[in-house]
């Protein structure tokens, strides 16, 4: 009990450290960005002297760089992440509070999807005597790992919606629409899931390999298992064990990956805010968004890694003492 | 099973006869073979460095070649054939041009980073491996960093916040991705700090910085240079990727940048989607294929036989 | 001994076995190896690493790797039933019913993933019930040497010692009641200690059981205490083979005696180490390649 609560504690101290981290580079990348600092932090929006005075004092603009670090710390750990100064003085979190749930309806399904595809595709070509269907499976993973995943959706906007006209492109939903509408969600889902499928493909492939090279296959053939029996009460959940961290710590890249197709489809979700914000300059939405997005990963990977430590069991029981360990 | 004749399918040396299938026989084929040798004798490896070469050339050379890529003086929105190649674009632009001047633009970041990392990772990853210490904790920190900042969200920030050109983008691309290289470089370096040949330098009273530089380094390449050349890929991809969404050099448009400019028009000029897109990803192929197959050749798992 | 006129338990002949080594590349494991396990017998294979004695063990244990590069040809007999050329099915059955096979490392042998009461079970061949297979499960358990059968069962593989990881894979072997266990250097990984132990219930096992078994080994005195016959292989031949006490006591063949030499030497205090001298190996090299 004492070494889990110290494990966990660990955990959990360097992930904060982390944050902080992320928090601390991002602050000083702010401070180096030219111009007036003001301007920075509110972007490209008109500035009464009024106004300018409050955001200064507020912010402590005219404190020293540490103060001024401290404040904006303290104020990201209170779950202050400053306003959005292009809409109506709108908060940070509430704006992206706004967007979140759209990209959680793109990035959930084709993480479901990627996975899914990986593991039944990576197994078939580790497997497959059949020399084509490898070459195939591993071939086009590769080819996927290498296109681009923004224009992958422009060539399916072009084939889809201009050419056989069967697919909308732009938005969630029809005009004047709230919700998300299926049909708009499906080629954003193809094109998101494609980099993540052929990356967990990749993945998967190598370690069903590393799993079916090892000694207690033979073991299992030695019994006169059927080989379906094999692979799956033995290959399988040792080959899968990779493919939960690497699915999690996967998170990272695909959100960062959402900001690129989120744009390609008009998507209204936290990337496209990213994204606007950056054009306009609207820096406080920026920082809060890589803020969020950093916090979500944080916590993911914890969870990742208490996922692990409950599926593998030479890590379920880390923590219990030592046992002693009968002689044979 | 077959009944085919049974023999080895090297060729046999007649000076030694074959010792069968003693370990210590000199017929472990992949040892004797240079591995550049097989490296090259695959037909894939062929085709792709020939696309390398080719994509390189046409972005080297290419300028000589072809119409000005700013001049505006033809027909709007020509498809490709005839006199324009790959047609042009929406303000009547030689697109053949266009794709060759963007691709100096992508191909120069990819490896201008993948070389830059790889100078780094050599640096701090073989120090961080081979003494360990302080040294190799920060860079274990510092790497945890970037798996939790993506390199294009801060590549996106950063761009946002001190503007954009090329060098800011190559140097922060080349800060969010050396750590990757760095782990493999440190990871061997700790391997090959253990080596016997190693430890017997280290008895023979070289200095650590030499032996660093002259036996573990030299040993660590073939993984090191496997995962550097996946680096020129992501670069491009991730450059390719900003540029999309607007961050770059306005004056020198790369691929992506014409691929941004290119989506308002997908209706009307499928080509200038197509011809872009089609260059990222022969290129990207192409790295991550003989990246590929270098790592067959070096770090061979296969046919292994317990 | 079987009776004269049945087939003897596994009959090898001329067993040939090609193994891939690279892309391109093969090696011929094994060469024209005859030999005949008869019903209840101990056999003994002992030779260098490379010899070729894993092989032609796994070959009549029908776990061979699975490449299609792998090319066996000659005759398997087991009982009487031809297996080289036969079908996956009739190797199923074999592996089911009646071969047991020990591996040399215990603790890479086992799913690390998968609990040892259910690992040992899954060698039950047709034991429906789970109370009744449970009940099988410890007695097997108990069998091989493991006290508290029910705590082992219930336990993953790292939770258990080398030596009792090992015993695990020897109730795994027998749990089918099999004619023939196959054990390939089944206590190299162990601790010197540890080995003796694990050896003496191989022993008593095999007894109680009275399944033929097939020991190999690069260490003669192993195989010396434990066998009734030994075949000796270098280089993928068998170069002599014989009741083990005479090919001990008055070995017949050049590298038999150099091997014993060697065994020698290192228990004898006051003799220097001996290793085969590369005259005696280049010699050995001719006669063999010279014989195939």
């Amino acid at each position: 009990m004492k070494a889990r609560i110290l494990y966990y504690g660990r955990l959990l101290v360097s992930s904060f450290l982390l944050f902080v981290a992320v928090v601390t580079v991002l602050f000083f990348l702010l401070e180096l960005a030219p111009g007036d600092p003001v301007q920075a932090l509110v972007g490209d929006v008109p500035l009464s002297d009024e106004f300018r005075e409050r955001i200064v004092a507020s912010y402590g603009l005219d404190k020293s760089v540490w103060e001024r670090y401290a404040i904006y710390l303290g104020n990201v750990l209170t779950g202050d992440l400053g306003y959005s100064f292009a809409t109506n003085r709108e908060p940070v979190l509430d704006l992206i509070a706004s967007r979140i749930g759209n990209t959680l309806a793109l990035a959930v399904p084709s993480f479901l999807l990627s996975t899914l595809g990986g593991v039944v595709l990576g197994s078939i070509a580790a497997r497959t005597r059949r020399r084509w269907l490898d070459s195939g499976i591993s071939g086009s993973a590769v080819g996927l790992f290498s296109v681009p995943n923004f224009w992958l959706g422009m060539l399916l906007i072009l084939v889809f919606a201009v050419w056989l006209d069967w697919l909308p492109t732009q938005g969630k939903s029809p005009y004047g629409q709230s919700g998300i509408s299926l049909e708009y969600m499906v080629l954003p889902v193809i094109t998101m899931a494609t980099s993540e499928l052929a990356y967990k493909i990749r993945i998967m492939r190598s370690s069903m390999i590393e799993s079916l090279g090892q000694d207690f296959i033979d073991t299992a053939r030695s019994k006169g298992l059927s080989s379906s029996r094999i692979l799956w009460n033995h290959a399988m959940p040792n080959a899968l064990l990779p493919m939960v961290t690497v699915s999690g710590y996967s998170l990272g890249f695909v959100l960062a990956g959402s900001v690129l197709v989120e744009r390609v489809y008009g998507w209204p979700g936290m990337g496209l805010l990213f994204v606007e914000a950056i054009e306009r300059k609207n820096n406080m939405v920026v920082l809060g968004i890589v803020i969020v997005l950093t916090f979500t990963i944080i916590i993911v990977n914890i969870v990742t890694d208490v996922v692990y430590g409950l599926v593998d069991p030479r890590l379920r029981d880390r923590f219990a003492p030592k046992k002693k360990e009968l002689v044979a | 099973m077959t009944t085919q004749p049974v023999t080895a399918t090297e060729t046999p040396r007649p000076e030694h006869p074959a010792p069968g299938a003693a370990p210590t026989s000199d017929r472990e084929p992949d040892g004797v073979r240079s591995p550049w040798r097989s490296f090259f004798g695959r037909p894939s490896t062929i085709v792709f460095v020939v696309v390398l070469v080719v994509l390189a050339l046409a972005a080297g050379i290419g300028p000589f070649f072809v119409a000005d890529p700013v001049a505006t003086a033809y027909p709007k929105l020509l498809p490709p054939g005839g006199e324009h190649l790959l047609g042009t674009d929406m303000l009547g632009r030689d697109y053949l041009a266009r794709v060759v001047y963007g691709g100096q633009v992508s191909l120069m970041v990819g490896f201008s980073v993948a070389l830059l990392c790889l100078t780094i990772a050599l640096v701090v990853g073989g120090l961080a491996g081979y003494y360990g210490g302080i040294l190799d904790a920060a860079l274990v920190k510092v790497a945890e960093f970037f798996q939790v900042l993506p390199g294009i969200v801060l590549a996106l920030v950063a761009a946002a916040l001190l503007g954009s050109n090329m060098l800011i983008i190559v140097t922060i691309l080349a800060i969010t991705m050396w750590p990757g290289v760095a782990r493999i470089v440190r990871a061997e370096a700790m391997r090959i700090a253990q080596l016997g040949y190693v430890e017997s330098a280290r008895a023979a009273g070289f200095h650590n910085l030499r032996i660093l530089w002259s036996d573990v380094i030299p040993n660590a390449m073939p993984p090191v240079l496997v995962a550097t050349s996946m680096t020129v890929g992501r670069a491009i991809l991730i450059e390719s990727g900003l540029a999309y969404l607007g961050i770059g050099d306005p004056g020198n448009p790369s691929w992506g940048a014409l691929l941004n400019s290119a989506q308002s028009y997908i209706r009307d000029g499928w080509w200038l989607a197509l011809f872009p897109g089609c260059c990222i990803f022969l290129v990207v192929l192409a790295v991550n294929v003989l990246g590929d197959s270098l790592n067959d050749t070096f770090n061979p798992t296969l046919g292994r036989v317990k | 001994m079987s009776a004269p006129g049945t087939p003897p338990l596994v009959a090898v002949e001329d067993l040939r076995v090609v193994l891939p080594t690279g892309h391109r590349t093969e090696v011929e494991a094994v060469r024209k190896v005859s030999l005949v396990v008869h019903d209840g017998e101990r056999v003994g294979i002992v030779g260098e690493s490379g010899s070729g004695k894993s092989v032609t063990a796994r070959a009549v244990a029908g776990l061979l790797p699975t490449s299609p590069r792998v090319r066996v040809t000659g005759s398997i007999r087991f009982a009487g039933q031809e297996l080289v050329g036969a079908g996956p099915e009739a190797w199923h059955t074999i592996r089911r019913e009646r071969v047991g096979m020990i591996f040399q490392d215990p603790l890479t042998s086992l799913n690390p993933t998968m609990r040892i009461g259910r690992q040992v079970g899954e060698s039950l061949p047709g034991e429906r019930d789970r109370r009744a297979r449970t009940e099988k499960v410890h007695e097997y358990l108990r069998q091989a040497g493991l006290e508290n059968p029910d705590r082992i069962a219930a336990a993953f593989p790292h939770e258990l010692s080398g030596g009792m990881r090992q015993r695990v894979l020897i109730a795994i072997a027998i749990a089918k009641s099999p004619s023939l266990v196959v054990a390939d250097e089944p206590t190299t990984a162990l601790d010197a200690t540890v080995q003796q132990r694990v050896l003496r219930t191989l022993d008593d096992t095999v007894s109680e059981l009275r399944t033929s078994l097939v020991l190999i080994s690069h260490d003669l005195a192993v195989v010396a205490g434990m066998t009734d016959r030994i075949y000796v292989m270098y280089a993928g031949h068998i170069v002599e083979e014989g009741p083990t006490d005479r090919v001990l006591e008055d070995p017949q063949h050049a590298y038999t005696r150099a091997l014993l030499r060697s065994v020698r030497s290192l228990t004898d205090e006051d003799t220097e180490l001996y290793s085969i001298p590369p005259a005696l190996r280049r010699e050995l090299t001719a006669e063999v390649t010279g014989a195939a």
